[in-house]
């Protein structure tokens, strides 16, 4: 029986970083403290917000692991303040405008129960909510390619992404306050030099979409920060002859895509995308491919 | 948002006491505001009944008294209904906490919709966990009358004007493949629109009564799909190589029309506004 069948859940810690967002903040602490998960630590960071959030924070208080409101360095300051805290086995943040489905956090312990090679991973099917914290839609990854993601600078979730301890302590246990918004995707690329990335085909968390996103604010700015990152990892993943194939990549019909992905050509780390199902019983890993089901009929289920 | 649309939603109920009440919660606890909720139980002998009893005060109208069959079981309560949108939920699925809001703001807000159903039907485990996901290209009427499968039932809700015009009741002589008739019949008054949103999942478990590969539904499938074909041969032409072109040129054909008359209708939000694309 497995420690999350017997009641012996995995903690999680969520770090929330917040400043001025109080419209968004209740339904962002809801959204976590709502899934009831036994085993939690939520902290919260404010950076010494004027509009109210305090009193939102404070009225959570008895939930919390932890809080506090005082003038910080930004965003990512705030979340090293909050993961210096933290004492679980799975980490994760999520920004005060976001929001979790209503069933992620179980779903993520029972995936890092079952799956001990999984160090980190994030969803297939990114979630954007709106103002009035409806899904307004789902998307559709294919999986996860380290240069495709880093070349792009998008294609991870970071409201979707969840990671164990041993791999942040691995590579750094910290964000980087050089970057103002892209010290996300700078983590993920230390990740990526330890460990594969694995996708989960369930939506986990999602991104509010809004006017006054930081990134979409200052796109110029992320553009900036993620062209740096890519210049730093860019000579760990791969050889020439890859980066080739991969430049080749956007052109090529998807199912010669896939036909190579599924055999290693042109990926350097991600051989085989990996992604995460529980058809039937237990969780498993396997190379990304759309399930056979909406194909060829529901397969017959062993008995 | 003063006055909402009234959602009438049925809840055929046997012998599923295990699930019921999640069930139940899935649909109460969206807090909509012009909810009809009606469960009809078949007689169950497991405690269902009292599950439902605990619920009474939010329930439009319950009974528990044999009957004679899952799809008789849905015309008793479909007859009660006085909604504007209708849907059924079975007592092992669940819906996602905002199906409700979401299907509201889009018959509201798109007067030609009729019908929708999700392109990311989800998957629930034993425990109500959401273990799996997929999508779904867009809704072709030959591909899934042919297949039949490809509208998940738990997603998918409707008018009340398109249910009268398509005969205004579940045809009880199909044990499993009620849902595919019902489909079918739409099919020949209004166009299904997809969801980029997840709506509803259904639960898969041990003993389920997962019907879409039994010979059952199969060959309930087969009767369905030759009452109700009637595309063109064009159309069926251009079905017939849909497997060997590629994805792209697929995406195309559907958004221009060719060759699918019931193809590329896709429902999302752009800037907070419900559009189709």
């Amino acid at each position: 029986m497995s420690a999350t069948e017997s009641g012996q859940w995995p903690r999680i810690t969520v770090v929330t970083p917040s400043y001025n967002q109080g419209r968004f903040l209740p339904a962002c602490m809801r959204s976590v403290l709502d899934q009831k998960y036994p085993n939690l630590e939520y902290i919260v960071i404010d950076g010494g917000s004027t509009d109210g959030s305090v009193g939102i924070i404070s009225s959570f208080e008895k939930e919390l692991a932890y809080w506090l409101s005082e003038p910080d360095g930004g965003q990512y300051d705030a979340l090293n303040k909050g993961f210096r805290r933290a004492t679980g086995d799975i980490l994760a943040w999520l920004n005060s405008d976001d929001m979790y489905a209503p069933w992620t956090l179980r779903v993520v312990a029972s995936i890092f129960e079952a799956l001990p090679a999984v160090d980190w991973i994030s969803t297939l099917y990114p979630l954007f909510w709106d103002a009035t914290d409806l899904p307004r839609f789902c998307a559709e990854l294919p999986g996860f390619d380290r240069w495709d993601v880093l070349r792009r600078g998008v294609g991870v979730q970071q409201e979707s992404t969840f990671w164990r301890r041993s791999l942040w302590e691995r590579t750094g246990a910290r964000l980087d306050t050089r970057f103002t918004l892209a010290a996300d995707l700078d983590l993920w690329a230390r990740f990526w030099e330890y460990a594969r990335l694995y996708g989960v085909a369930v939506p986990l968390g999602g991104i509010r979409v809004h006017e006054a996103q930081r990134h979409v604010l200052h796109e110029q700015q992320y553009r900036a920060e993620a062209a740096s990152i890519l210049e730093r990892y860019e000579d760990h993943v791969g050889g020439p002859a890859t980066r080739v194939l991969i430049t080749m990549h956007a052109v090529l019909p998807r199912r010669l895509r896939r036909f190579l992905t599924r055999f290693g050509i042109p990926y350097h780390h991600d051989r085989r995308p990996q992604m995460i199902t529980k058809w039937s019983g237990t969780w498993t890993t396997s190379p990304v491919a759309r399930p056979r089901v909406w194909r060829r009929g529901i397969p017959a289920r062993s008995a | 948002m003063g006055n909402r649309p009234r959602i009438s939603v049925v809840t055929p109920s046997f012998n599923q006491g295990r699930f019921l009440g999640a069930c139940i919660r899935s649909v109460l606890s969206q807090n909509y505001p012009n909810l009809e909720y009606i469960v009809i139980d078949g007689g169950s002998t497991d405690g269902s009944a009292e599950i439902i009893k605990s619920f009474e005060k939010d329930l439009a109208y319950w009974v528990s008294e044999p009957d004679a069959g899952h799809y008789e079981t849905l015309n008793k309560g479909f007859r009660r209904a006085t909604g504007d949108i209708l849907a059924w939920l079975n007592s092992d699925d669940m819906y996602t906490p905002w199906a409700f809001t979401v299907v509201a703001d889009i018959f509201e807000r798109l007067p030609q919709v009729e019908w929708l159903s999700t392109l990311y039907p989800l998957f629930w485990n034993e425990t109500g966990a959401a273990t799996l996901c997929t999508q779904l290209p867009a809704f072709n009427r030959r591909a899934i009358l042919r297949r039949g499968i490809g509208v998940q039932q738990e997603s998918t809700f409707w008018r009340r004007s398109l249910w009268e015009r398509a005969g205004g009741a579940l045809d009880a002589s199909f044990k499993l493949a009620g849902d595919l008739d019902l489909w079918a019949r739409f099919w020949e008054h209004a166009e299904l629109y997809g969801v980029a949103v997840p709506l509803g999942g259904l639960r898969l478990y041990g003993e389920e009564r997962c019907p879409s590969h039994s010979r059952q539904y199969v060959a309930e499938a087969i009767v369905v799909g030759r009452h109700r074909r009637s595309d063109s041969a064009l159309s069926r032409i251009g079905e017939g190589l849909h497997p060997l072109l590629p994805k792209r040129l697929r995406r195309f054909l559907m958004r221009v029309g060719l060759p699918y008359r019931y193809g590329g209708h896709v429902i999302r939000a752009d800037n907070g506004v419900w559009t189709v694309s």
